[in-house]
C-alpha cells in the first residue's frame, strides 16, 4: 500500500509520491502531471475527469462542472455562492443544512461528492503509476480555508476511498518541498495564487522544523477571477458588435471563459493575444457570429491589477500579524499557477524587495510537499526518543491544596507511567522503594530507569541533544531526518456572549496544536441546560463569522444564576481538527459534549455517498 | 527500548509542576531568539507527528506536553504576556507555575446561554432597565458608540450590578477593535 500526497486544486490536481528518498510527480497514461480537476457526466452514464471532462466544457458545460473547490464547504447564502451561481455555467440548488448541491443529467450531488470524483481519478492515475494500491493521502487546501471547508474535503476523500491522514495548507506544503532536506536557518514568505484562491503564508525554517509564523488570505480570489474579467470584455465586444449578449446564454459565456484563460496564458510570455471563435452565435437569418478579440499585454495587466493589489493587502496583513516586515525575509517562494502572470512576478518582487524563487514547477511544488508530509505521518515505526524531563524547582514547601496532584519526585515516576491514564490526575505517593510491580509489566530493565538525581540542574536539553547525529534513534531510522510542521490556527475560534457578541477562545495565528479553556457560568435561575455557539472568524459580531455548529450541555444542577460553572475547552490537534468539550465540574460530574459541525455528513452520509459512488465509473 | 515511554510519562507527571522556562530549558532572560530556538528543538523531539508509531496513551500524555509548549511558546514570545507571567511567577515563588489559560489572563466568568441574552435581562431596577434596552438595540444595529452610552447610565443608576459592567467593558473593547465611522 502507498501513500501519496494530492494537491486539489481549483484548477488542477496533481498527485506526489515519496519513495525510497525520492519525490516525484505521479504521470498519467498518457504521461501528463495535471488533471484538469473538471468532472463530467456524460450522456452514456460515464463520469468524465480531467482533461476528457475538460474538452467537453465548450460543448456540455451544463453537465460540466468545474472550480467546485470555491463553493465547497460554503454555506447555500453565503455571499461566495450568490456571486458564484449566475456566473456558473451548471445548475446549483440548495441542498439538506444549507449544503449546495450540484445538479447533473437530472442527478443532485453535493461537492464532496464532486471533488470525490477527482480524487478517485487521481487514485486511479497513482494505483497505475506506482504499481501498488494507494490507500492514504495528504490532501492540501488554502491556509484561508476554514473548518467547514476543511472537512469537506476530508469528507470527500473518504467518499474516493481514500484515508486523509492529514489536511495540510498549500503554502506549508510548497514550503516543505523548497525547504526539505536543505537543513537552513532562514524566514521564507510564499505567495500562493492558484486558480480560486490567494494565500500568503510566512515561515521559519530551522533544520528539519517549520514553523508557520503567520498566515492570511482570501479564499475566493485567483486566476479565475481574471479570466472572467477577460471574458467579460471578450462579452461587451461581442455586444458592441452584434447587440447580443454572451453572458445570457451559460454555455456560450463558458467558451469565452475557457478562451479567455487560454489569451491570459498566451499573455504570460506574448505582447499580444489574437483569437478568432467562429460561430459563436446565430444571427439574424440562419448567419453565424463569430468573434475576432485581440488583447495586449498591457490591458491584460491592467485587468489584473486590481486583483495582484488585493493579495499584496493580505501580504501586509499577514506581515502585520507576524509583527515583521519585508526586510525579515530571506526568501519569497511563488506558488500556484497565476504566479506565472508578468504583472503578478513584478509586483511581488516590488512588494518584497527580491526577486521570487521558482526552483520548483509552482504548479507541483504543492503536491510534492504533500508527499514528502505524507511520507512521514506514514511510517508507523517513526518514534522519537524522549529524553528524561528537568527537575522542577523546589515548590514543595507549601503543601499542595486538596484538588491537585501531590507533586510527584522522579523517583516515583516509574510508578506513575505503569499507569498513564491516571498519570496526570491521581495522588503518587512519593515511595522510597519502588513498590513490586505487576506481573508482566516491564523488563527487568525498564522498572528500573535511569532517573536524574533529584537534584540536578541544567534541562532536558543538556541531557538530549538535539542535533541529529547525536540524537539516540529508537530502533528505527533517524526520525530525525524528517521534517516537522508547526502550523497555526488560520482563523480565530469563538463563542457567542452576550448581546450577539465574539469572545475569541483561540485566537488567529496559533501554534497548533494547542489547547484552551474558558470558563462560563449559567444566565437564568434554575437553567439546567447551556447552549454554545461557536463560529470561526475575526468579526467581533458572533453572526458575522463562519459558523461552525454548537454544543449543548444538558442536566446541569439547577441553580441561581452564575451558581453553575461550565468549562468549555477548545482542543486543536496537530491536523487542525477542532474538538469542543463542555465539562461542568461545579457538580463532580463530567458531561462533555462534542461539536457537531455544520453541513458536514456524518458517518451515514459518507456511507450513502460511498455507496453511490461505486456504482458510477470514472475515467 | 521502553525508556521513551517511561520519560513521556515523567514529562506528564512534572508537566504542571513546570514552568515556561523550565519547560523549554532556558533561563528566564532569555532573549525571543532563544525562546524560538528552544521551542524548535522541543517540536523536533516532542511535535506528535514524530511518534505516529506509539500507542494511544503515549500520544495522549505527548499531545498534552507538545500543547503545553505551544502555550509557553506563545507566552515567552509575547512582551505584554511575558511580562505578566514574570510577575506571577514572581509573586508565587512556592506554589505551581502560573498557566496562560487560568492565571495569566484572568476573566470575569462568561455567558453561555440557550440563546443570546440581553443586556436588558441583566438589569435588575426599573431604572436602569430602559436604558439595557436601548443598548441592546443600538448594538444590534451596529452603533456602539451610542450603546456605550446607555451602558454608561445604567451602570449609573446600578452601580453595583456586575453584569451590566461586563456588557460596557465589552462594548468598549469593541469599540476599541474596530473604530466606528
Amino acid at each position: 500500500m502507498a501513500v501519496v500526497g494530492i494537491d486539489l486544486g481549483t484548477t488542477n490536481t496533481v498527485v506526489a509520491c515519496a519513495r525510497s528518498g525520492r519525490v516525484h510527480v505521479v504521470a498519467d497514461e498518457q504521461g501528463r502531471h495535471l488533471l484538469p480537476s473538471v468532472v463530467s457526466f456524460h450522456p452514456n452514464g460515464e463520469v468524465l475527469v480531467g482533461h476528457a471532462a475538460r474538452e467537453r466544457r465548450v460543448v456540455d458545460a451544463k453537465n460540466t462542472i468545474a472550480s467546485v473547490k470555491r463553493l465547497i464547504g460554503r454555506a447555500w447564502d453565503s455571499d461566495e455562492i450568490k456571486k458564484s451561481r449566475p456566473r456558473f455555467a451548471f445548475e446549483l440548488r440548495e441542498g439538506l443544512g444549507q449544503g449546495p448541491l450540484v445538479v447533473a443529467r437530472d442527478q443532485t450531488y453535493t461537492l464532496p461528492e464532486i471533488s470525490a470524483f477527482v480524487l478517485r481519478r487521481a487514485k486511479q492515475i497513482a494505483d497505475a503509476g506506482l504499481g501498488e494500491p494507494v490507500d492514504r493521502a495528504v490532501v492540501t487546501v488554502p491556509a484561508s480555508f476554514n473548518e467547514l471547508q476543511r472537512a469537506a474535503t476530508k469528507v470527500a476523500g473518504r467518499i474516493a476511498g481514500l484515508d486523509v491522514m492529514r489536511i495540510i495548507n498549500e503554502p506549508t506544503a510548497a514550503t516543505l518541498a523548497y525547504g526539505f532536506g536543505r537543513r537552513a536557518k532562514e524566514r521564507v514568505a510564499v505567495y500562493d495564487f492558484g486558480g480560486g484562491t490567494f494565500d500568503c503564508t510566512l515561515l521559519e525554517l530551522s533544520g528539519n522544523v517549520f514553523e508557520v509564523l503567520a498566515t492570511a488570505g482570501d479564499s475566493f480570489l485567483g486566476g479565475d477571477d481574471i479570466d472572467l474579467a477577460i471574458a467579460d470584455r471578450m462579452a461587451d465586444a461581442f455586444l458592441l458588435k452584434h447587440r447580443w449578449d454572451p453572458r445570457a446564454h451559460p454555455q456560450v459565456f463558458e467558451r469565452l471563459r475557457v478562451t479567455a484563460e487560454a489569451i491570459k496564458v498566451e499573455l504570460s510570455t506574448g505582447e499580444r493575444a489574437r483569437v478568432h471563435l467562429r460561430d459563436v452565435a446565430g444571427g439574424v437569418g440562419g448567419t453565424q457570429l463569430d468573434l475576432a478579440f485581440e488583447m495586449a499585454r498591457t490591458e491584460l495587466d491592467a485587468l489584473a491589477a486590481p486583483f495582484v493589489q488585493r493579495t499584496l493587502a493580505v501580504c501586509e496583513d499577514s506581515l502585520s500579524v507576524a509583527g515583521l516586515s519585508v526586510s525579515h525575509f530571506d526568501k519569497v517562494i511563488l506558488v500556484g499557477g497565476s504566479t506565472r502572470i508578468a504583472l503578478v512576478r513584478q509586483r511581488v518582487e516590488q512588494f518584497f524587495g527580491a526577486p521570487p524563487l521558482d526552483r520548483v514547477n509552482p504548479d507541483e511544488v504543492v503536491a510534492i510537499g504533500a508527499a514528502i508530509q505524507a511520507a512521514a505521518l506514514a511510517d508507523a515505526a517513526r518514534r522519537r526518543s524522549i529524553p528524561p524531563p528537568p527537575t522542577p524547582a523546589m515548590r514543595a514547601s507549601s503543601p499542595p491544596p486538596d484538588d491537585e496532584v501531590t507533586i510527584a519526585s522522579p523517583a516515583s515516576q516509574a510508578i506513575a507511567s505503569l499507569q498513564p491514564s491516571l498519570a496526570a490526575t491521581t495522588h503518587v505517593a512519593v515511595a522510597a522503594a519502588p513498590p513490586p510491580l505487576p506481573r508482566g509489566a516491564r523488563p527487568a530493565q525498564a522498572t528500573l530507569p535511569m532517573l536524574p538525581d533529584v537534584d540536578a540542574p541544567g534541562s532536558w536539553r543538556d541531557v538530549a541533544p538535539t542535533s541529529p547525529r547525536a540524537a539516540r534513534p529508537e530502533g528505527d531510522l533517524g526520525p530525525a531526518s524528517t521534517p516537522v510542521l508547526v502550523d497555526v490556527t488560520p482563523r480565530a475560534l469563538l463563542v457567542e456572549t452576550a448581546g450577539g457578541f465574539s469572545d475569541v477562545i483561540v485566537p488567529r495565528n496559533a501554534k497548533i496544536p494547542c489547547e484552551r479553556t474558558r470558563a462560563f457560568t449559567t444566565s437564568s435561575d434554575m437553567q439546567t441546560g447551556v447552549r454554545v455557539r461557536v463560529s470561526q472568524g475575526e468579526d467581533a459580531f458572533f453572526d458575522n463569522n463562519t459558523f461552525l455548529g454548537e454544543l449543548e450541555l444538558v442536566g446541569l444542577r439547577a441553580g441561581p444564576r452564575g451558581a453553575v460553572t461550565i468549562q468549555v475547552r477548545f482542543e486543536v490537534d496537530e491536523g487542525g481538527t477542532l474538538r469542543v468539550l463542555a465539562t461542568d465540574i461545579e457538580t463532580g460530574m463530567q458531561a462533555h459534549a462534542l461539536l457537531q459541525l455544520v453541513g458536514i455528513a456524518g458517518t451515514q452520509g459518507v456511507a450513502v455517498m460511498q455507496a453511490r459512488h461505486a456504482g458510477i465509473q470514472v475515467r | 527500548m521502553a525508556k521513551s515511554s517511561e520519560h513521556i510519562f515523567s514529562w506528564l507527571g512534572v508537566l504542571d509542576e513546570l514552568n515556561y522556562y523550565e519547560l523549554f530549558g532556558v533561563d528566564s532572560d532569555a532573549t525571543a531568539d532563544e525562546v524560538r530556538e528552544a521551542f524548535h528543538a522541543f517540536c523536533d523531539v516532542f511535535h506528535p507527528d514524530r511518534h505516529q508509531g506509539r500507542t494511544a496513551a503515549e500520544r495522549a500524555a505527548l499531545s498534552s506536553i507538545f500543547k503545553r509548549s505551544t502555550e509557553a511558546y506563545l507566552v515567552l514570545t509575547d512582551l505584554g504576556l511575558r511580562g505578566q507571567y514574570d510577575r506571577e511567577l514572581a509573586s508565587r515563588p512556592t506554589a505551581r507555575p502560573p498557566r496562560m489559560s487560568h492565571s495569566v489572563r484572568p476573566r470575569a466568568p462568561q455567558r453561555a446561554t440557550p440563546k443570546p441574552i440581553k443586556i436588558e435581562d441583566a438589569a435588575r431596577t426599573p431604572s436602569s432597565r430602559p436604558f439595557a434596552r436601548r443598548a441592546d438595540e443600538l448594538i444590534k444595529s451596529g452603533d456602539l458608540r451610542q450603546a456605550k452610552l446607555q451602558l454608561v447610565m445604567a451602570n449609573h443608576l446600578e452601580p453595583a450590578n456586575e453584569d451590566l459592567k461586563a456588557a460596557l467593558k465589552q462594548v468598549e473593547a469593541k469599540l476599541s477593535e474596530r473604530p466606528g465611522p
